[in-house]
């Protein structure tokens, strides 16, 4: 194995060659490093094959330095890995709703050798992925929330930090589904209901007066404090019908109770973490 | 299904949720979620299942009463309003209706006057009531009452103290053939409850027929089930006291004399 290793944009190659300027926030590359060769289609990407640097030179050019990076003729992978797959199991990636973010701005990025081997394994940390994108898509406060019930599963005693997704993953799922869903459920419910009350009422009514959920308030008289809770119920409603979190219909089970399924399926964790809880 | 495919949708569902649930103008659902507040200023789970109950029952009665109306609260906004916490008629959204040239006032959350002159606040109430225009708001008398209990897990008996208390305090007139619940109402609404989407459990329905309410389990699903029905609680209604000892005067005097 080889003592550096890196991501490579396809694009970025010509034959073997790459032409790399070097600056602040831009990998230095070595000789006889390992490379994963990478590719964009739309906001995915795709890691299509390995190759090895042989040789580097510098230069300078217009105040900068630039590498001349020859490699060897890629090897491409049986088949492509995505990263919307592996994300959750590399350590490169944090921001797990936008991992192709990681990925967009430099040609050339450096990866540790846990990261390499995962990608070239195309291995799956299920714990951690599940957690990190359920775990990204909560509001700041909810997330607290959710540390603050499990204080006890949380390695605070030690350094703070996360080193393994297994106990933290099924946690997560089910808060979800408790906490998250059952607001949804009911928030769309009540706009199903109200909709429904509604016609009727403009139905029956010679007045005609529609009640538009949109003007639906709910309100403290003494503290002046006031909810516009029609709109986010029919939003709520929207996000129900629309998102396979939360999607209860016939044939098409909530991502949520898959999440169970796979994480009770997952094979034992192959990496260790060294995580905080946030970003 | 393949854990790729799994992940690649989790994700993007995720993503979904992320955008609505980070929307501005929606931290409250994140206190919804929350619902741990103390200071009772926020709205949570239990008050959006209160006002799910509220719409249910109004949607049942619609096709059934007169003109029915929203009746605005004083507050200085337009618009209507329930409260999310106790309080008073006059400043809260509520449904006016009539039923055979008589009103009804259908409301959710706000104060009534027990038989001592506390003040109650049960879920839901059916007033009715001769108000002359929609500027008064005067609680009218109490016909029946309903409480919404949300529950994450199980049903738990507390829910049924309250309920309990209030039967008590407040004078609800007794059940009777075709009185105005059977009116306005499917059968397993005809009598004051404790509404809950909570799984049934095992109550003791003697003591809920001798109090006249009912536990509505599952509410608002195929499961809906009210303990004890409506008819169980028209066989159980009051009994005729039990007919006097005839006297004998002359005992009667003779026990005087002794």
């Amino acid at each position: 194995m080889a003592e550096h290793y890196y991501a490579v944009n396809k694009s970025s190659i010509s034959g073997t060659i790459i032409e790399h300027t070097l600056g602040p926030y831009r990998a230095h590359v070595r000789e006889d490093s390992d490379l994963v060769i990478f590719s964009f289609s739309g906001e995915e990407v795709y890691f299509t094959g390995t190759s090895r640097t042989t040789e580097v030179h510098e230069r300078e050019q217009d105040d900068h330095v630039v590498q001349t990076i020859t490699i060897e003729e890629l090897r491409p992978y049986p088949e492509e890995r995505r990263l919307s797959v592996l994300a959750g199991s590399l350590e490169k990636v944090y921001r797990f709703l936008e991992p192709s973010r990681h990925f967009q701005r430099r040609p050339i990025i450096r990866l540790t050798e846990q990261d390499y081997v995962t990608i070239a394994k195309n291995t799956i940390d299920v714990y951690r992925s599940t957690f990190r994108i359920l775990f990204e898509s909560l509001p700041v406060g909810v997330q607290a929330d959710f540390i603050r019930l499990h204080l006890d599963v949380f390695p605070w005693d030690r350094d703070g930090r996360i080193h393994t997704y297994r106990e933290l993953a099924p946690l997560l799922v089910k808060f979800y589904r408790t906490e998250v869903s059952s607001p949804l459920v009911l928030l769309r419910d009540f706009a199903v209901v109200h909709e429904k009350f509604s016609q009727r009422l403009e139905a029956n009514t010679e007045q005609g007066r529609t009640l538009d959920i949109r003007n639906l308030v709910v309100g403290a008289q003494e503290t002046r404090n006031f909810i516009g809770f029609g709109s986010v119920a029919q939003e709520a409603a929207e996000l129900m019908r629309s998102n396979g979190l939360f999607a209860e219909t016939l044939g098409n089970p909530m991502l949520l109770q898959e999440a169970e399924a796979q994480l009770r399926d997952a094979p034992a964790e192959v990496n260790s973490w060294n995580d905080p809880i946030s970003w | 299904m393949e854990r790729s495919d799994f992940l690649v949708a989790l994700s993007d569902a995720s993503r979904g949720a992320n955008s609505f649930l980070n929307a501005q103008g929606r931290s409250w659902l994140a206190t919804i979620i929350a619902g741990q507040d103390e200071d009772a200023e926020e709205i949570d789970i239990d008050r959006v299942f209160e006002l799910l109950c509220y719409f249910k029952f109004l949607d049942t009665l619609t096709p059934h009463v007169q003109n029915l109306r929203l009746i605005p609260g004083d507050g200085r906004r337009t618009g209507y309003r329930f409260p999310y916490g106790p309080g008073n008629k006059e400043n809260f959204a509520f449904f006016r209706f009539q039923k055979d040239n008589r009103s009804y006032d259908i409301c959710c959350g706000t104060a009534l006057t027990d038989r001592d002159g506390e003040k109650v606040h049960p879920d839901i109430s059916l007033q009715r009531g001769t108000w002359n225009s929609t500027a008064d708001k005067s609680v009218g008398q109490v016909i029946a009452i309903w409480d919404g209990k949300f529950h994450e897990s199980r049903f738990s008996k507390d829910d049924l103290y309250q309920m309990n208390w209030w039967t008590d305090v407040l004078n609800l007139p007794a059940y009777a053939a075709a009185d105005i619940l059977t009116q306005l109402f499917p059968e397993e609404l005809q009598a004051s409850a404790v509404i809950t989407n909570a799984a049934s459990a095992d109550v003791n329905v003697k003591q809920l027929l001798r109090k006249r309410f009912s536990i509505i389990f599952n509410f608002s699903t195929v499961d809906q089930v009210t303990l004890p029905t409506r008819a169980e609680h028209m066989a159980n209604g009051p009994q005729p006291a039990p007919p006097a000892e005839p006297v004998n005067i002359r005992e009667f005097i003779e026990s005087l004399n002794d």
